[in-house]
This record gives structure tokens, sequence and C-alpha cells, in this order.
């Protein structure tokens, strides 16, 4: 038997005997949104539940976490007879929630978690797993308020939201966005009175990464600071401050199957899945300029953020690769970055938590390896509580070239440019034909749906769009993006020499971080395809993106009161830049950064530089 | 191996004051939550004498703060108000701090002890010349910790109607004090210090639910996300070294920041009557 734990982020396994003071067929690490509900439905299968909870209360985000509103997601599962009896304790008793009230749901869970025979181990932390020669986990390790204790267990569900425990047990793992590393921004949430109601402030307040303590340390303590209104101001009575941090997105394990995000948009549909998720790619990245070209596709090029769409998830999701019997429930499933911000919205979280804990009981009960448990053995329960509804979709239907020239002209073209842009063999001559098109709107969105497909037709449109400071902005759904940065992004992608005399005047006269970043990646993927101008490109970058160069990165709020934080950005873009810079053998001075305080991923790419 | 000349264990009000008077990296400050001060504010622990004579800049300071923000109002002061500025403060100490991190071992060693701690890096061993545990529940010596509590309670933030007259009604099982405005009172149960969160909710939620028909139209606003203790003693040497306090016996949490800078300044370490 070994015990794994980690050790400076690393998985570290040493050899291990040990006495179990108790054993279960199910330990549960985390108790929030998905552990919450793993736990209470393998326990109402009949399993022998330990729920070990950091907090001392169930619920994570939901709760102590100040997020006591449903975003998207659909009705139905097991957490709807929660949330009803949490409406009875609430109702005339305690001040109305925004979809629940947190306190009673608090309760709600408590009831109900005991009343199924979880024995809850609240302000406990998993801290090792002991596993044997198979990777199949024999018990745990944590830290109670009584102190140490070994327990035994068949299966282990972590539904620590970080992926903590099958990091500890050396399961593979992605974290954040290729160029970087990041991961998206965390919240800081506050909980106030707001007369007969309770309300929240809850903003983006920076960036962490959830694997490392002092980070995440740093993270929480600054973002608390947030809270304090200028002097002068009068502080709202607090009710309090977010007992957890909003980390939305940490590990990501590598489970038996990965739902990514280039699968999803090429259509690919999981079979046989146990719950569907229900949002847009939620993603509170404001710096879209650094990540990867899909996302830039989807969310600059067609401005699609707003835009939600069903998600099939199979078990397969949650089953650990390499290890028997150990699921990553919650928000650490296997998806990639960009399925990370869809897939991790309460409603879906709860049932995809459902799901692991009523698979998990079975095995147990079986004494056999997760994978082992047919589909028929509990899909039906599934199905019962309302898991397996499917969410409707309400997406524009384009069924041919006139539907798509009508939205391409109209105010809001986003699903056209998309739409146009996936099925190019099909419009691929009608968009061309469009770039000559008096309308404007006609020609540039089709610009953009041949940019994006990669069509080099689009060219000259794309080059008109950015030479005159075009200053359209879609009206599709939620949070769009300015037309002209969609041109700058395809400019950069489609890597012809014809578009860097632009793109260097463009940058010159740009202000603010949106602007210069949306260039500056622009200009580095040019100088990649272009050597012989290599030079140019890094002299101007040199003088716009210098040592005095401010750009601050306004991160997203998502509530009324929120605050607005801004990230500065100005560090992180000038390593990019000496990144690319040392590729091409140009100078680009980053000297004084050696003796600032850093984020953690600028140090990574500081050391990567140097 | 790291080492401090001193770890504190819990991110109490008295821990910040001792943190904020120390000097660079001499002193570490660990947090199993990820909350600071916790038995004050998240307690919603009663609150009073505000105007008390401070001792230190440091908590001079703090109270000039809550003042440039209106929170000061006597007995009706916006106690959680201070919680967002000490936070603030303590943003060039973050080196010195780690929230989130749990003990799981500590060994006596020449000269000190040797701390095993896990955070979400893993596993950390420190070392140091001395302990402070400021801890409620003890968390260097949990035996100590649950026999030293000698009273619990959960309290609860109310609203109270307007037209109500609280005070005058009477609620079985809860004791009732005015809060930071006329339109909140807290209510407050007295739990078994054995009780868990399940049972204590419960016990507060059951005695609210039966109030008087009266109080029907009041709501509760918030549930404490930590207990009042009520301890038997003030302080107690674990061993050589080794220390904790009790660091909840001041009346507010800016007279608990003025004692742990106090306490740094008299080079007397914690300054408590010793069980």
């Amino acid at each position: 038997m070994y015990l794994a734990e980690l050790r400076d982020r690393k998985s570290v396994k040493n050899k291990a005997e040990v006495a179990f003071d108790a054993e279960y067929d199910v330990v549960v690490a985390g108790l929030g949104t998905a552990g919450a509900l793993a736990a209470l439905s393998a326990a109402e299968n009949g399993a022998s539940v330990l729920g070990v909870e950091k907090l001392n209360l169930c619920g994570g985000s939901a709760t102590a976490g100040g997020v006591f509103g449903y975003y998207y997601g659909v009705a139905g599962g097991r957490f709807e007879k929660v949330d009803e009896r949490s409406a009875e304790i609430q109702k005339g008793n305690f001040i109305n929630g925004w979809t629940f009230n947190p306190e009673t749901k608090a309760i709600a869970l408590d009831e109900q978690l005991s009343g199924a025979g979880v024995e809850l181990c609240y302000c406990a932390t998993v801290i090792g797993v002991y596993l044997d020669d198979n990777n199949a986990p024999r018990g745990v390790r944590l830290v109670t308020p009584e102190g140490l204790r070994n327990v035994g267990c068949k299966v282990i569900l972590d539904a620590s939201g970080e992926g903590e425990v099958c990091a500890m047990a050396g399961a593979g793992y992605v974290e954040g966005r290729g160029l970087d590393g990041q991961s998206q921004p965390f919240s800081s949430v506050r909980v106030f009175a707001d007369g007969d109601k309770m309300n929240m402030a809850n903003f983006d307040a920076g960036y962490a990464i959830s694997s490392d303590g002092a980070d995440m340390s740093r993270a929480v303590i600054n973002s608390a600071s947030l809270h304090l209104v200028p002097e002068g101001e009068t502080m709202t009575e607090l009710l309090w401050i977010a007992t957890i941090p909003g980390i939305r997105e940490g590990r990501l394990i590598e489970c038996e199957k990965t739902l990514t995000f280039k699968n999803y948009l090429d259509g690919e549909r999981p079979e046989n899945p146990v719950a569907y998720c229900f949002s847009n790619f939620d993603s509170h990245s404001q710096d879209w300029a650094f990540e990867e070209d899909l996302a830039q596709d989807w969310m600059m090029a067609a401005s699609l953020w707003g835009t939600n769409v069903s998600f099939p998830v199979p078990l397969e999701c949650m089953i650990v690769k390499g290890f028997s019997n150990i699921m990553a429930v919650g928000r650490c499933l296997s998806v990639d970055h960009m399925m990370a911000c869809a897939l991790r919205m309460q409603r879906g979280m709860q049932k995809l938590g459902q799901a692991a804990g009523t698979v998990a009981a079975i095995a147990a009960s079986r004494g056999v390896d997760i994978r082992e448990v047919k589909r028929e053995e509990y899909i039906a329960q599934l199905e019962a509580a309302g898991c397996l509804t499917i969410p409707e979709e309400e997406r524009a239907v384009l069924e041919n070239a006139e539907d798509l020239k009508d939205a391409l002209a109209s105010a809001a073209p986003g699903e056209a440019i998309w739409h146009g842009s996936r099925n190019i063999d099909k419009y691929g001559n009608d968009l061309i034909a469009w770039l000559a098109d008096d309308n404007a709107n006609l020609s540039r969105n089709s610009a953009l749906a041949l940019g994006t497909a990669g069509r080099k037709e689009a060219l000259p449109v794309l080059l008109e769009i950015v030479k005159s400071r075009d200053a359209f902005i879609p009206a599709n759904l939620r949070r769009n993006q300015p037309r002209i940065l969609g041109a700058v992004y395809l400019l950069g992608k489609l890597g012809e020499a014809d578009s860097i005399s632009v793109l260097l005047d463009y940058i010159k006269s740009a202000s603010g971080v949106q602007e210069v970043s949306h260039a500056m990646m622009s200009l580095l993927r040019l100088g990649r395809k272009n050597e012989t101008r290599r030079e140019e490109i890094a002299q101007v970058l040199s003088a716009v993106v210098n040592a005095s160069a401010e750009y601050n990165l306004l991160l997203k709020s998502s509530s009324k009161s929120g605050e607005e934080v801004s990230e500065p950005m100005a560090d992180l873009m000038r390593l990019i830049i000496a990144r690319e810079l040392k590729a091409w053998g140009c100078e680009y001075d980053i000297s004084d950064l050696r003796a600032k305080r850093l984020s953690w991923r600028e140090r990574r790419m500081l050391e990567e530089v140097a | 191996m790291r080492h401090y000349r001193q770890v504190i264990f819990g991110g109490s009000c008295w821990a910040i004051g001792s943190l904020l008077a120390a000097g660079e990296g001499e002193v570490l400050l660990v947090e199993r939550s990820a909350s600071l001060g916790g038995e004050y504010f998240d307690s919603y622990r009663r609150s009073e004498g505000w105007d008390a004579p401070l001792d230190s800049a440091i908590a001079a300071n703090f109270r000039k703060e809550m003042g440039l923000r209106n929170m000061l109002r006597g007995d009706a002061t916006d106690f959680y108000g201070l919680l967002p500025a000490i936070y603030n403060r303590l943003g060039a100490n973050t080196d010195n701090i780690m929230m989130m991190s749990e003990l799981a071992g500590v060994t006596k060693i020449t000269g000190g002890y040797e701390l095993e701690l896990y955070n979400h890096s893993g596993r950390n061993v420190i070392c140091c010349d001395e302990i402070i545990d400021s801890t409620p529940t003890a968390v260097t010596r949990p035996d100590f910790g649950k026999d030293s509590i000698k009273g619990k309670r959960l309290n609860g933030s109310v609203l109270v109607s307007e037209g109500v007259d609280f005070f005058s009604h009477k609620i079985s099982g809860l004791d009732l004090r005015p809060g930071r405005s006329g339109q909140e009172a807290f209510i407050s149960a007295a739990v078994a210090p054995e009780s868990g969160w399940v049972e204590a909710r419960k016990q507060l939620a059951d005695a609210w639910l039966a109030r008087p028909a009266e109080l029907r139209d009041c709501l509760v606003r918030a549930i404490a996300k930590e207990f009042e203790y009520a301890h038997k003693c003030e302080h107690y040497e674990i061993d050589e070294n080794w220390t904790w306090i009790n660091a909840s016996i001041y009346s507010n949490p800016l007279l608990a920041i003025d004692a742990g800078v106090g306490a740094v300044k008299s080079g007397r370490g914690a300054e408590h009557v010793s069980c």
C-alpha cells in the first residue's frame, strides 16, 4: 500500500502501513455543489459514506460562497428536493435569496445528508490517499478537528473543486490555457441585506493558480480587501464575505473521456450522457487576445459569448484515467479550458454529483470498479430524477443562402458569421460575392466569416475594417466584441504579409489593453510567418509595449453592486513579446522585470525567457 | 526547511496585531480557513467599547479607517466593516500569512518545533522557535481545545420589521440583542460545547421557527459562519514556548489587535491570565 500526497504541487508516493480507524464504501472529498449531491446520492443508494468538507457547511459556492442564484443549467435532478426543502424552511422565516436562500439550503443539505446516513466531517481536509499496487483506493488520510484520521474506503469521489485528491494520487491534469497556463479569473463575493432581500456583490477579483498554496493565500487576502469602500463613503453593512474564494477553474483531471471545445463545435455529442448542462461558454477571461484560436473565432470573430448551448456529459468524463474507483466530480471533470467555462454551473454540477454518487454506490456494493457498472443499472434512476432533461437551445436557424445573407447584413450577425465559416464549402462563393456588396455589414461580416474559415479572399475587406477604424459592435446576445478587434485577430490568423503595415499603423495609434493586445498578438503571428519583417515588427512592439506602458484589463463584474477591478497586463504582454522575439533573435529589453514582484505566470514566463 | 521565530495558528485579530507589529520574516500566521478574524466578525459576537483607549498606532489607524467610513456608532458600530480594512492592510504581508493551511503534526526538536502543514501545494514542513495557538479550538492540541470550551453560541442576524418592538418579546432558546441599525437584531442560541454544526444550525433554526406570532414578520438575514466560544481560561502553556491563548477575550476586534501589537512590543508573548 502507498500513501500518495502532494509536495510542491507534485504527487509523491511512499510505501505505507496503516490501520484504518473506520471503513466506508465511499469517501466524498468536498461537499460543495457537486460533492453534496454525490454524498447524498451514494448514501440513498445504500452506500456507507464519509463526507469530508473543509468548511463547516455543505453547498460550497451556493452557501458559503454567496452565489445563491442559478446561472442557466436546466431543472431536474435530486437537488430539486433539496431546494424545495430549503424553500419550505425559508418561507416566512428567512429573507429571500435569489434562486434560493443560502442559509436554508445549508440547513436542508445538513438535514438530507444526515438523514440519508452520510457521516458529515466538517472542518476537515483530505491530505493523502492510500492506494494499492493497482492504483485502486484503499483509503484516505485526513486532518479533522479531533486530529489526524486514516479511513478505509472502496471508492473516492474527489469533489474538492480543485481535483486535489486526484492530483495527490498522481492523476494527470491540465491547468489553464495554452499561452500562459492561466485559468479564468476568480471572484470575491460579499453578501449584504438589501431591504427584505439578500443580495450579493459578485465580481472578478483577479487571477490565482489554485494549485499553489501561497498564490491562493495572496489571492484571498488581496481580493477580500476589495470590499473596502473609499474613505468618505459609508460601508454597507455586510452579512459575510464569502468564506471560500470563487474559483471558476482549477485543475482539469484527465479522465477516460475529455470533452473539448473543438469536438463540441465540430458537432460531436457524447452518447450516453448521465446529465445535460446548459450554458453559454461563460468565460470570464477579458484578455481574449491570449486565448486559443478557436475561442477567438467564437468570441471575437463571431461574438457569440452569450449564446447558450446544451452539453451532454458522459460518466467517462469523471472516471479518472489510470485509476480504479476514483472519480473527478464537479468542475474538475475532464474538459479542456474552454469547455470548463461552460461546464461549471451549479445545476449541472449537482446533476453530475448525483450521477457519480449513484454509480459509486453500485460499484462499492458489488465490489467492482466503476467501469464495470452497466448503464442500465443506474440510468433509469437518473432519468426519473430529471438529470436527463434535454435543454432547449435557441439558436438561429439559417437554412439557405438568403437566410445567411439577411443575417450577415443585420445588426446581429454572430450566428451567421459562425454558420458561414463552418459551412464554407456550401457558402464560400456567396460570401466572396458579398464582399463587394454596398451594404457594409454584409460585406464586412462576410469577411469575418471567410477569415474565420481561413480564406484569404477576406483580406482586403478585413484590412479595410482596420484602416477605417470600423466602430461597429454587433447586437448579438451579451458581451459583444467590436468588429475591428475580430478583424485584427483574423489578419494575424491569415498570416499574410500585406497585413503587417496596416497593423503596425493600428498599434501605434491603439489605446487600451484590448486594441494593443490583439494587434500585438497578430503582429507576432505575422512575424513568425514573415521573417523579413521581424525586425520592423520588433521595433514597433518595443516602442509601444515598453517598460513604462500601462495596460489595465477591466475584469468582469457579475452583479450590479460589484467592484471595478483592473488587472495590470503590461508585464505579461512584455513577457509574451520577449518570448517570441527571443525565438526571432531580436532584441527586447525586459531587464527591469527581474526586480519586480511578478505574478506566478509572469515569473514562469520570465524563467522561460531568461 | 524554512524557519520562523514564531508561528501563530489562527488568523485571529490578536494574531493580526502581532503580525503587523513583528519584524519582517519573523512571524508566520497560519489559518486553516479562507477567512480572518472569524472569532469576532463571522461569529457575530457582541462587540462594544469602541472608543476605549488604544495603545498602538496600528489599532488606532484601524479605528480611524472605520470612522472615515461611518462605521463607528457606539454599540451599533458596524463591526464587520473593519474586516475589509484589515485585509487591505495585510496586502503587504501576504508572504507571512498562510491561509487555507491545515496542521497535520507538531514535533518538538532542539530549540523549537517542526510543523507539518498542508495547503493547496501539498505538504510543507517548517520549523519555529515558538508556537502561539490563537484558535478557539486549539488546533495544535485538540484534546486541550475540547476541554477548554465552557460555552458555545451560534448567532444570527435578523431583519426587524418596521413597527415591531422586537426586544419586548422573548424567544424560547434564543437571546436577543440590538444590531448595527434599527433594522437589525442579533439572535443567539447557546449550544452544547460538543454540538456540531448540523445540530447547532438546527437548534437555532428550530428556535427561530417557533418564535412568537408578533415576530412573524421578522426574518433571519444570516447565520454566523463561526461559533462564538467562551473558554474556561485565557492562556495555557501547552509545552515550552508553545502557548494557547484565548483570542476573543477582548471587547472588540480593535482591542484584540491592540493586544496583539502590545504582546510583540512588550516581548512578553501572549499577555493573558494563565489557566
